[in-house]
């Protein structure tokens, strides 16, 4: 007869639904006469279910930005960062309105350009830290709600000579 | 998802289009580490920087795919800690409660579970948080957390059980008998 000493061990292979089928008819048959290793298991039980149903609002936080900041942007930030901020959104958005010469963006990561129409469309516009450097970051609208396409762009690499009039080859999307 | 395929990648197209495939997930599993999805968001472009720049596992101009990911993985995971060492979570149950309202099991689970869980998580050693997020909220298996851990996976079952054990001690009869 197996005793709790050689079933308890069990749990994190029933937990993970790998017990053989012997295991299974095993544990069945030691649950059905025990009731503190079915008190045990039930724990078991109730805390995969607590972890899954965090991990999934956990989800729906990274999916909706549900959890707020523990501070306010105004209080996280120095106020020259905010008004660098506010300068480079005001001159990025005077370069997307300018008639016949689409501003030139230096991409700091990727080996394409932003064409000027979809800086006109950008859901957002802001100053992105990345460690210790700043960058600005455009956000793109996606039909996905779950696909996020967002270019990063060196703020000081930012010149107004005029571009080609080529397009570049565009951000990234998906199909 | 791709990260398990193995295809070669030809820069900068495939790669920029991995890394945007990939985004959401690599997100969802900082949120669990850090629980701000803003922080969430600066640590996974962290990683993309870092990615382009260094280009890990790249050879002849081409990445594989399977590499690239798992590096990504591991990268987010440990900027997570660094993050977390450089600033406890704020854990925001008001927050919780709201995002936990819109998931299928919120008549099954009470908020105040999921606070005192989330709360026992963050006493847990790195390793063994890092393993159990991987395993029972990203639903990964073993050998795939083994490879973004890079330890064995015999170590992975090992901190999985032992980050079980602990939070079914610290939460003590919480739905025992339920």
């Amino acid at each position: 007869m197996t005793n709790c000493h050689d079933i308890q061990p069990l749990a994190d292979d029933w937990l993970d639904d790998s017990l053989t089928a012997s295991q299974r008819t095993e544990l069945e048959a030691h649950l059905a006469r025990c009731d503190a290793c079915r008190a045990f298991f039930r724990r078991c039980e109730r805390l995969a279910m607590q972890l899954v149903a965090l991990g999934d609002a956990a989800n729906v936080v990274a999916e909706t930005g549900a959890a707020p900041r523990t501070l306010p942007l105004w209080r996280r930030a120095a106020p020259w960062r905010i008004a660098a901020a506010i300068a480079l959104v005001a001159t990025a958005g005077w370069l997307a309105t300018r008639v016949g010469t689409p501003p030139r963006f230096a991409p700091s990561n990727m080996n394409s350009e932003l064409p000027r129409e979809s800086l006109g469309t950008a859901s957002e516009v802001r100053i992105a830290m990345l460690g210790k450097a700043e960058y600005l970051q455009v956000r793109l609208p996606s039909a996905d709600p779950h696909v996020h396409i967002v270019w990063l762009y060196e703020p000081m690499v930012l010149a107004a000579e005029p571009a080609s009039n080529e397009a570049g080859s565009g951000p990234p999307t998906l199909n | 998802m791709t990260d398990a395929c193995g295809e070669l990648l030809s820069p900068p197209t495939d790669l920029a289009r991995l890394l945007t495939e990939t985004r959401p997930r690599l997100i969802r599993l900082a949120v669990k580490m850090v629980w701000n999805r803003d922080d969430a968001e600066e640590i996974v472009q962290e990683a993309f920087r870092l990615a382009l720049r260094d280009r890990p596992g790249s050879s002849h101009d081409s990445t594989t795919a399977v590499v690239l990911t798992s590096w990504l993985w591991r990268t987010v995971t440990n900027l997570c800690l660094n993050h977390r060492r450089r600033r406890r979570p704020e854990l925001d149950n008001a927050a919780l409660a709201t995002a936990h309202a819109r998931t299928p099991h919120n008549t099954l689970v009470a908020t105040e579970e999921l606070g005192r869980l989330r709360d026992a998580i963050e006493t847990l050693p790195d390793q063994q948080r890092v393993a159990l997020v991987l395993k029972t909220m990203e639903q990964m298996e073993y050998p795939r957390i083994a490879q973004i851990m890079q330890i064995t996976e015999s170590a992975v079952r090992a901190h999985v059980h032992q980050a079980r054990q602990k939070l079914m001690r610290l939460l003590g009869g919480d739905g025992n008998e339920s």
